[in-house]
């Protein structure tokens, strides 16, 4: 009539005949979880993200007008629009250089005033048949060469591919956005070089800017980046080269790897602080369902003395109270590594937005590998919590310290 | 008849924790035999170590000193897994409190000493021909906080006889009880003991101890006829 009573319905029995317990304890490690999950896969993502900078970026060195290297990193890091110009000879003579594997130029305007923006934005513009620098973050590839009309937009300017923008009084379509970048490039729009450059001399700024005498005006750009050919030692390349170019061309020259490695640096920092964040849960979480089984045995005495009586061993009263904690913490997992789960997949882009988290997923496979890992984590929280009480149910005269404490 | 229970010189110390910090023993040197069978009653006042004793009978906490023979073996030779199967098996103990698991059924409370007895194939009638025994049938689906006190000792009782033990160890099986339920306890317990199992009854009831067959009387940890 009635099914075997086994050790397993014993468990079941004081787990749903005890909801607010259970819900209690299930709940502390499901917020373990849940902070574990978060806390790894935005590490995971800010560490796959930082990686993808800088091997995107592409570019090793970075040349500008003498006394604009900190413009041209706060623009490149904050996308802080600057503007500064000098001769375009620099890329043909660089391109000849050994060790040198590719060159390409930019030029860089600052607008004051644009209909997407609530603040300046930096207008760039590259060359795309040389470009390696702004291309690899295209969200999507342009297959074609952009017309004179078309820009590429950074992915905190507002607007979707072929929608409209205006700059210096013109209009422009987006032909395609960047992926976030992390850098300036996230506040900047991509225009063809010689098309940037006509638009500058064309706008009433045009004559207000900074452009040295003696500058060709249809050629000059406002900075040159270079790829180092692979294996080459790039600080003996910036020392040969600048040795050989500084003076004639007026210039400043940066490593872009100490650039990239200072952002790199900084996020890495942020996800170890995260990961550190994580492990303390755990590890206070454990101590908290420690702290609480400890209390609980005190309350339970009594149940376990029956058990003694009924002819449990002390194993088997160590057993149930085990696998007890192992099916509350199972549950509290599950819920964790779900809501957590749920949470990421529904509010990813927010999550991304406002911890300026680069726009990558880091994959299905690897998700659910961290989530199978949280939940195991989560899984062996009851177990180990119960590990100081052990010995206590198991050593001394067990029935004596159900009774009452010898 | 053969020995079922075999007591010899058994002893528990308690290091009390009063003023004096002194340790005491709560049982002193107890001996007796119980046959098979057998009946035995003990009475004494609070405190003079009847619930010690028994505890030790039953193999749940180690005598200072002295042996319990169960059917010829020192009980506390046994491992505490062969102890526990036995507990399961043969010795049955009535606790004070006629205490029960809160979290199952009636039904499962009977039986709960299979959890522990291996894996035997279930009397399936066994816990209902108990509970209609006792007088409780229409029970089986409650839960223990349901129940009165009376109720309760008769449960606590269907379990201890669940596996069918040759032995018997009842706490005060009735105080706190109406008359018109000590006597229906007292009652059954006697057609069990007439069934050839043998009980070792503590109680504070002059009646009750007027079922046995042996009567005893406890005083300062040590046991005595009377
Ligand atoms: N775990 C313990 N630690 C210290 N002293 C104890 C312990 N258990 C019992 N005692 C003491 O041993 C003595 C005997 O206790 P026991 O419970 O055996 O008495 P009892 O005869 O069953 O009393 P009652 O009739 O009230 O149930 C008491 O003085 C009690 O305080
Ligand atoms: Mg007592």
């Amino acid at each position: 009539m009635m099914s075997r009573l086994s050790p397993f319905s014993l468990v079941i029995g004081n787990i749903a005949r005890k909801p607010f317990r259970t819900f209690i304890l299930s709940s502390l490690v499901a917020v373990f979880c849940m902070a574990m999950f978060a806390g790894t896969v935005i590490g995971l993502k800010i560490s796959t993200g930082t990686q993808l900078a800088a091997d995107r970026l592409g570019a090793d060195i970075l040349f500008v007008p003498y006394g604009y290297e900190k413009s041209v990193q706060s623009s490149l890091l904050r996308g802080e629009p600057s503007s500064f110009y000098m001769d375009r000879g620099l890329v043909g003579e660089l391109r000849g250089e050994k060790g040198v594997l590719r060159v390409t130029e930019q030029l860089f305007l600052a607008t004051l005033k644009a209909s997407c923006c609530s603040y300046p934005v930096q207008i760039i513009g590259f060359n795309p048949k040389t470009d390696f620098v702004v291309t690899p973050w295209m969200n999507q590839s342009l297959n074609r060469a952009m017309n004179e009309n078309e820009v590429v937009a950074g992915c905190k300017i507002s607007g979707n591919p072929g929608e409209t923008i205006r700059l210096f009084g013109r209009e422009f379509s987006i032909a395609a956005k960047l992926d976030p970048t992390g850098m300036g490039f996230d506040t900047s729009v991509f225009m063809e070089v010689d098309r940037a450059r006509r638009l500058l001399l064309d706008s009433e700024l045009g004559l207000l800017l900074r452009i040295p005498e003696g500058l060709d005006k249809s050629t000059f750009i406002s900075s040159v980046l270079v790829k180092a050919e692979p294996g080459t030692d790039v600080t003996s390349l910036v020392n040969g080269l600048s040795e050989k170019y500084a003076i004639r061309y007026n210039l400043d020259f940066t490593a872009i790897a100490d650039m990239i490695s200072s952002i790199s640096s900084k996020l890495s920092v942020f996800a170890s602080v995260f990961r550190m964040f994580s492990a303390a849960v755990w590890v206070l979480a454990v101590m908290i369902l420690a702290f609480v089984f400890t209390i609980i045995l005190q309350e339970r005495k009594k149940e376990f003395g029956i058990l003694r009586i009924v002819g449990a061993s002390k194993g088997h009263v160590r057993r149930l109270f085990v696998g007890e904690a192992l099916l509350t913490s199972c549950m509290g997992a599950f819920c964790g590594v779900v809501l957590a789960a749920l949470a990421l997949g529904l509010f990813h882009t927010y999550i991304d937005v406002t911890l300026n988290l680069p726009r990558i997923g880091i994959g299905f496979g690897k998700t659910l590998l961290i989530g199978a890992g949280v939940f195991v984590m989560g899984l062996v929280t009851g177990p180990l919590a119960c590990l100081p009480l052990l010995r206590k149910l198991g050593s001394i005269d067990s029935y004596l310290i159900m009774k009452e404490g010898e | 008849m053969s020995v079922l229970l075999e007591v010899k010189a058994l002893s528990k110390r308690f290091s009390r924790k009063d003023s004096t910090g002194q340790a005491f023993n709560a049982v002193s040197g107890v001996d007796f035999l119980l046959e098979e069978g057998g009946f035995l009653t003990v009475t004494g006042h609070s405190g003079s170590g009847k619930t010690t004793m028994l505890t030790m009978l039953a193999g749940l906490i180690t005598p200072s000193s002295g042996e319990v023979l169960f059917r010829g073996t020192n009980i506390f030779s046994l491992s505490d897994r062969r102890l526990s199967h036995l507990r399961s098996k043969e010795i049955s103990f009535i606790p004070q409190g006629a205490e029960l698991l809160g979290n199952i059924s009636i039904y499962d409370n009977v039986r709960s000493p299979q959890l522990f007895s291996g894996g035997d194939a279930e009397d399936s009638g066994r816990v209902d021909y108990l509970l209609d025994f006792m007088g409780i049938g229409a029970l089986a689906e409650e839960y223990p906080a349901n129940l009165s006190g009376g109720e309760k000792r008769r449960v606590a009782i269907a379990r201890a006889l669940f596996n069918r033990p040759a032995l018997i160890l009842a706490d005060e099986p009735t105080s706190d009880l109406d008359p018109e339920n000590t006597v229906m306890i007292l009652d059954l317990l006697k057609k069990i003991n007439a069934e050839g199992t043998g009980i070792v009854m503590v109680t504070h009831d002059e009646n009750a101890a007027a079922c046995g067959t042996m009567r005893t009387c406890m005083a300062g940890g040590m046991l005595e006829p009377c």
